[in-house]
């Protein structure tokens, strides 16, 4: 569905480069994780998968990206909004600023494109059930929590129907009922089949949602896989990601494991074989 | 170490929207984490340590110092608070004159105030940059400048709102040892915290907030220990708390290394063995 | 979002019997008629229907505020004209060196009546409608999105502003700095404020540039709406009524 092929960007008026020869392939229906030091290219790697890199910020661009096939450096932006969208931290600055309700920004994106009323209506329900803001509808987005907030926001962009949602770290601002509403959320996209790639710090929770994590380190990829041989590989402490405490203890205990546990569940049943094997 | 006494206070900025009702508190040295959903009233309780906010009924008492009796930049030389957002604090072309501000203006000399700047710069790892365009680094760098520029005022009391939001796993443990470290000198630090790892790692006491009043306070395996706190505040235990609980252990563990320590010592037979391999392997655990 | 307007809603026909575009066609058919108006009988005619309008939307204290706000002006205007205009040579009354003119007077009562005809209408759209559905009235019938957008834009940025120093302040004070002292110190204390604030806005300016982007803005085409416009019974009469009028007021100033 996304495939970045030897893409290399430097903002303008800078020499050093944001993204360095990155190559990633994500499959249709997937969630990719991405961690990475602040500064390691994680935003840009999300605006370059929507088109604001290069369109929006100009800059040395090389290599290649496509969603769906379609390649990114050749498409209008107004274009790409219909086949990736983007989930930015702050929830208040995605907000259009123009509309009264939540249904009116839903509908914002859809209206810029031209859609009909119909299928504007259509897509609005679609939409505030799968991000379960159905009640929120005629609320002022602007007066909402901000895990409601992130939910009106993914709502919006998803109303275009892309093929792909992109988010940069869009519990960084919340609290914990935010944080798990936006990962709920994220649970329900998955069962839908949507693809997604999602920036976090949270170890533990990208873990449990994500089929694969791809690390960054200084504008470089440094390895794509599952969560479990990530936070198990024996490079991962100089990455400067967090890893998940489950695998920390885990590794206690067993230092030369090629997989780790990362989740809750899974830890329990290693520490338990663990212990079964041992006594 | 200066004790804060918060007794009795309510507060509202318009009477049919209470913020805080009711609530009692006494802060001593150490470093105490406050939680709970927003809304729940813990910024503005941070305003009304440092006197922002006066209380509408009840007092804020720092030391000898009743908050309502003096101007917020006087109680200054006394509690420092970090706002959570840079960008609404920042204003200064030069990292090195944003970080002297507030020791210039609560009464140090210009050679203490600039030792004391460098030294906080060092502590959050910007010393580098002390002759840089603060808007030139990046928002968690400035985050980190914020914060700089209140441990450069030495208070005795230091108040952070959200500090790790933003920052990556180096950032975050640098925070943690700044909070430690804080703490350790027998300063009063308290910090809102949405993080429970980070709080079941760095503090020493939990304050509980839901709706505007105090749902519990204790320490950290007390708070997390109790369901129905966790609930109404809508928080979960830490991650080794959880885990503690899955696994059945007799003792609740708040850091990776006490529960390694509590599950070798539970579980695995070859107690001797295990020791001798958790030495071994020292290296690896400080992770 | 806070938006600096003065609108203010309110349950009355002006507020809502009367669509925003109408409204707005009013305001420049008014401002139209009030340049050309060639007596001053007419031009208080106008100045009586805007003094109408505003009492029937409740909206007259307001609109009486601003009307005072400008009387030192118009106080200013009529000195100066009476005295020193040039073409004065029918003396009114004169108080020892003081010789006021008739032709200044006349001149002065002229603008006086302009400004304030353009104040009551102008107070007619703003102080009923937001700006928002001003725009997006416009927006409908052919304004670039773009401009309408900038415009809101601008109107919310500022109270943006204002919350922001009022936090900067606020971390001022935390860090010591006394709120007290003179008028010369506050501003002092001000200045520095500036570079911040317009920047942080710049930074969430970009932010906003690019969540608009992001959902479509800059696709080229024509727009849709979710919801059709309201049409208010009568408006269309109305505004057909505002133009005829304007249009004869036109002629009549011109050959008068």
């Amino acid at each position: 569905m996304i495939s970045v092929n030897g893409l290399t960007y430097h903002y303008p008026n800078t020499q050093q480069p944001a993204l360095q020869q990155i190559s990633l392939a994500v499959r249709h229906g997937e969630t990719l994780g991405v961690l990475g030091a602040n500064g390691s290219g994680k935003s840009t790697l999300c605006y370059a998968l929507m088109g604001l890199v290069p369109h929006f910020y100009k800059g040395g661009y090389t290599g290649q990206v496509t969603v769906d096939r379609i390649s990114v450096a050749n498409s209008h932006l107004g274009e790409m909004a219909q086949h990736a969208g983007l989930v930015f931290q702050n929830p208040i600055n995605q907000f259009s600023g123009a509309k009264l309700t939540v249904e009116d920004e839903i509908a914002f994106g859809m209206e810029n494109l031209g859609f009909a009323p119909s299928v504007m209506r259509e897509r609005i329900e679609w939409v505030s059930e799968m991000l379960r803001i159905t009640q929120l509808l005629q609320r002022n987005p602007y007066q909402l929590s901000g895990g409601q907030m992130q939910r009106v926001a993914i709502a919006s962009v998803l109303a275009l129907r892309p093929q792909v949602l992109i988010l940069d770290e869009p519990t960084s601002q919340l609290d914990p009922l935010g944080t798990s509403e936006v990962f709920e959320a994220l649970r329900s996209l998955r069962r839908e089949g949507m693809t997604t790639v999602i920036v976090e710090h949270k170890a533990e929770l990208l873990a449990e949602s994500c089929d694969r994590l791809c690390v960054l380190k200084d504008a470089e990829v440094q390895i794509v896989d599952s969560p479990n041989v990530v936070f198990g590989h024996p490079d991962v402490q100089q990455w400067g990601i967090e890893i998940p405490r489950y695998s920390q203890v885990f590794k206690a205990f067993v230092p030369t494991a090629a997989d780790v546990p990362a989740t809750l569940p899974d830890t329990v049943e290693r520490l338990e074989n663990y212990v079964a094997d041992h006594d | 170490m200066l004790p804060i006494t918060i007794d009795g206070v309510s507060f509202s900025y318009t009477p049919e929207a209470p913020v805080l009702t009711d609530v009692s508190l006494q802060f001593k040295a150490g470093a105490t984490a406050v939680i709970g959903q927003n809304g729940a009233g813990k910024t503005t309780l941070m305003k009304l340590l440092n006197g922002l906010l006066k209380p509408v009924t009840g007092s804020v008492r720092i030391g000898a110092i009743d908050t309502r009796e003096h101007p917020t930049s006087a109680i200054a030389r006394h509690v420092g608070l970090v706002f959570q957002n840079p960008d609404d604090q920042i204003f200064k072309h030069r990292v090195k004159d944003e970080v002297e501000f507030g020791p210039l203006n609560i009464g140090k000399s210009a050679a203490q105030a600039q030792e004391l700047a460098l030294t906080a710069l060092e502590r959050v790892g910007l010393r580098a940059k002390v002759d840089e365009n603060p808007y030139d680094l990046s928002y968690a760098e400035r985050k980190q400048i914020c914060v700089a520029s209140i441990l450069a005022m030495d208070t005795r009391v230091v108040v952070f709102d959200e500090p790790t939001i933003s920052q990556d796993a180096v950032g975050v443990r640098r925070m943690g040892e700044i909070v430690r470290g804080l703490a350790d000198e027998g300063k009063t630090v308290i910090s809102i915290v949405h993080d429970m790892n980070f709080v079941a790692e760095y503090f020493d006491w939990v304050v509980v907030m839901a709706n505007g009043r105090v749902l519990q306070t204790g320490s950290p395996e007390a708070v997390f220990q109790n369901k129905m706190t966790l609930a109404l505040a809508h928080v979960e235990a830490p991650a080794m708390g959880k885990l503690s609980t899955a696994m059945g252990m007799s003792n609740f563990s708040l850091t990776v290394e006490s529960f390694v320590a509590e599950f070798a010592a539970e579980f695995v037979t070859e107690l001797q063995d295990f020791q001798n391999k958790l030495r071994g392997d020292r290296g690896e655990m400080k992770l | 979002m806070k938006t600096l307007s003065l609108y203010r809603p309110r349950d009355t026909f002006i507020h809502n019997g009367l669509d925003p575009f109408t409204k707005l066609i009013y305001l420049i058919c008014s401002m139209i008629s009030a340049f050309f108006i060639p007596t001053f009988s007419g031009a208080l005619g106008l100045l009586v229907i805007n003094l109408v309008l505003l009492a029937w939307a409740k909206e007259m204290k307001r609109a009486l505020k601003t009307l005072t706000g400008s009387l030192l002006l118009l106080v200013t205007i009529f000195v100066i004209q009476g005295l020193f205009h040039p073409g004065n040579h029918t003396l009114l009354f004169a108080l020892g060196p003081v010789h006021v003119y008739r032709e200044g007077v006349v001149f002065a009562l002229t603008i006086s009546f302009r400004v304030v005809n353009i104040i009551a209408a102008s107070s007619v759209l703003i102080l009923t409608t937001s700006p928002a559905a001003i725009m997006e009235a416009c927006v409908r019938r052919g304004l670039s999105p773009k401009i309408g957008y900038v415009i809101t834009a601008i109107l919310q940025m500022i109270p943006v502003m204002m919350d922001s120093a009022s936090t900067i302040r606020e971390a001022q004070q935390s860090r010591g700095m006394s709120l007290e002292g003179g008028l010369w110190h506050r501003m002092r204390a001000f200045l520095p404020l500036l570079g911040p604030i317009v920047l942080s806005s710049f930074l969430s300016i970009q932010d906003r540039a690019m969540a608009l982007e992001v959902r479509g803005f800059s696709v080229p085409g024509k727009r849709s709406f979710l919801h059709d416009e309201t049409v208010l019974r009568g408006s269309l009469g109305l505004r057909i009524v505002f133009i005829a009028t304007t249009l004869c007021i036109l002629v009549w100033g011109i050959l008068a």
